[in-house]
């Protein structure tokens, strides 16, 4: 088709540069988004954000320990033993 | 010649709705009370062991609800253990993938919720409410290492139980939801400041637990801190998607109002306060409602984030 004088022709999803590939391909005879489909750049799976979403978590959580740290920084005891002491008498505050 | 997103979205949208907001939401709170309970139990001071006590009284319940919210949420509510479970003739086995936090997340969530039933019954035999001779026996295994390993291992998972809900939207092929990989961090950070918020009212009622308010009150100026953080890289990933301008529209910026709403209490305490504690003291009888009125915002505010990162989406 190139050789024919259609500069833009391609096959579209022949390789796996749209979402991983698409398990068959469609001759276009101008870029995708001239038929409003996704193109190599935006056709982006969105498990892209797996890695760095547990990653954000895990980041959150360790600035999290920290203020928790600073905000027991004057609390002083620390029980390593993990032996917690009875609670006193309860009820509702006054 | 025509413009498209940054990120191409195909796919329908999957129709949550309330019961998938209400388990974010317990979700977030039970792994904030778990990782403030852990903390305040083990690394606090002795007068912090009854609002520790109330931290571990909340995964537990909070968990059955959610996994009732998430059944009832399913199109044939009883399948929900193929969840779990591979029913596919001459491929019987367990489910797993790890590479979908919603398989991860329930096979955690399931791993978590004997943790936080444990924690539970602990909480409950400390404060006399039940007398068996089993409950004499965990309690003492908790007195030592046993207990300490086996909650922080618990708040592990909790933390996990918080944030993946962010992790699995963000992973969904949805605008907004997939356009930001900073969701799961978030959800995180308001799940803290939400559990820190629950803590404080709950202490309300214990007056044994009113020396503690302090520390919950610090630590949730700062989880708020994070969220705001969050809050501007998430903008910032949309900004960078193109998904801005649906993500503010109205009327789902109400929603970011009332989010925002709930962050400004803590945010204005650590402008005005610094990491001060308030001045100690009863609370009077008449000023019980306006101390309650800055958790409940915060509460809210947590509702009403995930509500907008739910509906917004799916508009």
């Amino acid at each position: 088709m190139k050789a024919q004088g259609s500069s833009e022709a391609n096959l579209y999803g022949r390789d796996d540069k749209v979402y991983g590939g698409l398990h068959a391909f469609f001759l276009l005879m101008d870029k995708p988004e001239a038929y409003k489909l996704p193109n190599a750049k935006n056709a982006v799976l969105p498990q892209r954000n797996n890695l760095g979403g547990y990653l954000g978590m895990a980041g959150t959580a360790v600035l999290a320990l920290f203020g928790a740290v600073i905000a027991l920084r004057e609390r002083g005891v620390r029980r390593g033993s993990g032996a917690p002491d009875r609670a006193p008498e309860e009820g509702p505050a006054p | 010649m025509t413009l498209l997103a940054a990120s191409e979205h195909f796919a329908g949208a999957p129709e949550w709705t309330w019961f998938i907001l209400f388990y974010f939401f317990v979700a977030g709170l039970a792994g904030g009370c778990y990782f403030l309970a852990t903390l305040l139990r083990y690394w606090g001071s002795p007068g912090d062991e009854p609002v520790a006590r109330l931290g571990f009284y909340v995964p537990f319940p909070a968990t059955l609800i959610g996994l009732l919210l998430l059944t009832l949420d399913l199109k044939q509510p009883l399948r929900f253990w193929h969840m779990l479970v591979n029913t596919t003739p001459g491929q019987f086995g367990l489910n797993f993938n790890s590479a979908t936090p919603m398989s991860v997340g329930v096979w955690v969530l399931l791993v978590a919720s004997a943790f936080a039933f444990v924690a539970f019954v602990d909480a409950l035999a400390r404060d006399g409410r039940i007398r068996h001779r089993l409950a004499g026996r965990l309690t003492g295994l908790f007195d030592g290492t046993v207990g300490m390993v086996w909650n922080v291992v618990g708040t592990i998972l909790y933390l996990f139980v918080a944030g993946y809900t962010g992790v699995l939207i963000a992973v969904s092929n949805q605008p907004i939801w997939s356009d930001s990989w900073a969701l799961g961090g978030l959800f995180l950070a308001s799940g803290l400041s939400g559990g820190a918020a629950l803590l404080l009212l709950l202490a309300r009622y214990r007056r044994s637990a009113e020396s503690s308010s302090g520390v919950l009150e610090i630590s949730e100026r700062l989880f708020t801190l994070l969220e705001l953080l969050l809050v501007v890289v998430v903008l910032l990933t949309l900004i960078d998607d193109g998904t801005l301008g649906k993500a503010l529209s109205f009327p789902w910026i109400l929603l970011w109002l009332v989010a925002l709403a709930g962050m400004l209490p803590a945010l204005w305490d650590l402008a005005v306060r610094g990491l001060r504690a308030p001045a100690g003291g009863a609370v009077a009888a008449g000023q019980a409602w306006a101390w309650a009125a800055a958790p409940l915002l915060v509460l809210a505010g947590v509702l009403a984030l995930r509500a907008w990162v739910i509906f917004t989406a799916q508009a």
